[in-house]
């Protein structure tokens, strides 16, 4: 670890750097996020094995875990935001501070975002480091490329609660299906009912017997990719991890726009007739 | 000698190890004197074999419910409901 000197003239002055740690041990720490966790003055962390804490603590003396700070029955937000209040006393202490969140920083991660917003808004510098993410692992482990079909991304719960436009003729990717509706950490799982009216709802626009995969990437580099499939209509009575992902592949052909092509059409001749003008 | 999380480290970074078939993975974590939960963990694929080198205890962990490595793997997001 090399630390440059800080020039004559610099203060000490708290920032904050989040980064993200990758999804498999090993394979996917940048060596810039890297560089932030050794040379922050303290590391806080959001990891997803045991394994992974442990390899984090190897790179810097000072890691403090955030997820005691979840408790069974306390919301969500509010460990979220004991999280952000976490960071910012030691920004504003003068510290140099790493956030380490497993994955990507920025994907599906409320206190990153909102620690770097009021860090900035109170002069501090900070800033986001990606990682690769679950998102990123899907792709390869299942040979999806988004670029062929469009692929849209929700968080179950929010498409349940929320009027949204599915394309089934694109790639439909859901997180956290297993704690749908859960909203604070150790709550009483939701039966099978919650699920099917997911299902009722996806029902809308895929028949019931659609092929859906459910996903989980590794996280160490002992294991392999978790592929499963099934129908569409078995989705409420699957045994659901809550690192697993849900996708349902194109279940329609994508339909030419013929009325978007005819006005392209048209441009294309205006711009052949300058053109030969 | 290597330990455990070192190992996970190297193999991690490692093109040959990581995706290398169960077998040789072994062979070659048992030649370098890796320990037994790490031999027993690459060769199943089952990360939960490993938990003996962790003193097999609880992790914090926040509701995920799967033994010592039953971390909260969902999102440090809950969607929220801004009406």
């Amino acid at each position: 670890m090399t630390n440059l000197p800080l020039a004559p003239n610099d203060t000490p002055r708290g920032s904050l750097a989040c980064v993200g740690m990758g999804m498999t041990l090993g394979s996917h720490l940048t060596p810039l996020a890297r560089s932030h966790i050794e040379q922050a003055d303290v590391v806080f962390s959001a990891l997803s094995d045991v394994a992974v804490e442990k390899w984090l603590a190897r790179m810097n003396p000072d890691v403090r875990n955030l997820r005691p700070y979840y408790k069974e029955g306390k919301p969500r937000i509010e460990t979220y935001q004991e999280w952000v209040d976490l960071m910012l006393t030691e920004v504003r202490a003068g510290k140099r501070v790493c956030a380490v969140f497993y994955g990507h920083p920025g994907i599906f991660a409320w206190s990153p975002h909102k620690a770097i917003e009021i860090a900035r808004a109170e002069g501090f510098q900070a800033h986001m480091e990606p990682g690769i993410s679950a998102e990123d692992c899907l792709y390869a482990d299942l040979g999806i490329d988004p670029g062929s079909h469009g692929c849209q991304h929700f968080e179950a719960s929010q498409l349940l609660f929320s009027e949204r436009r599915i394309d089934p003729a694109g790639y439909l990717v859901l997180w956290q299906v297993a704690p749908l509706g859960n909203w604070s950490v150790g709550a009483f799982p939701k039966g099978p009912a919650y699920r099917q009216v997911l299902v009722d709802l996806l029902s809308q626009d895929y028949p019931l017997e659609h092929e859906i995969i459910i996903y989980r990437c590794a996280t160490l580099p002992i294991e392999k990719a978790s592929i499963r499939r099934a129908a569409l209509r078995d989705l409420p009575h699957l045994q659901l991890g809550t690192e697993e992902t849900v996708v349902l592949p194109p279940s329609q052909p994508v339909k030419p726009n013929l009325a978007i092509r005819a006005r392209l059409a048209e441009l294309d001749k205006l711009e052949q007739a300058d053109i030969s003008a | 000698m290597l330990d455990t999380i070192e190992w996970l480290e190297t193999i991690g970074q490692n093109a040959s190890l990581r995706h290398a078939p169960a077998e040789q993975l072994v062979s070659t974590l048992d030649q370098a004197g890796a320990s037994a939960a790490l031999k027993a963990a690459a060769m199943s694929g089952d990360k939960s074999k490993l938990s003996s080198e962790w003193g097999g205890g609880g992790d914090g962990g926040t509701g995920g419910g799967e033994g010592p490595f039953g971390v909260d793997h969902s999102s440090h997001s809950a969607w929220i409901d801004n009406d």
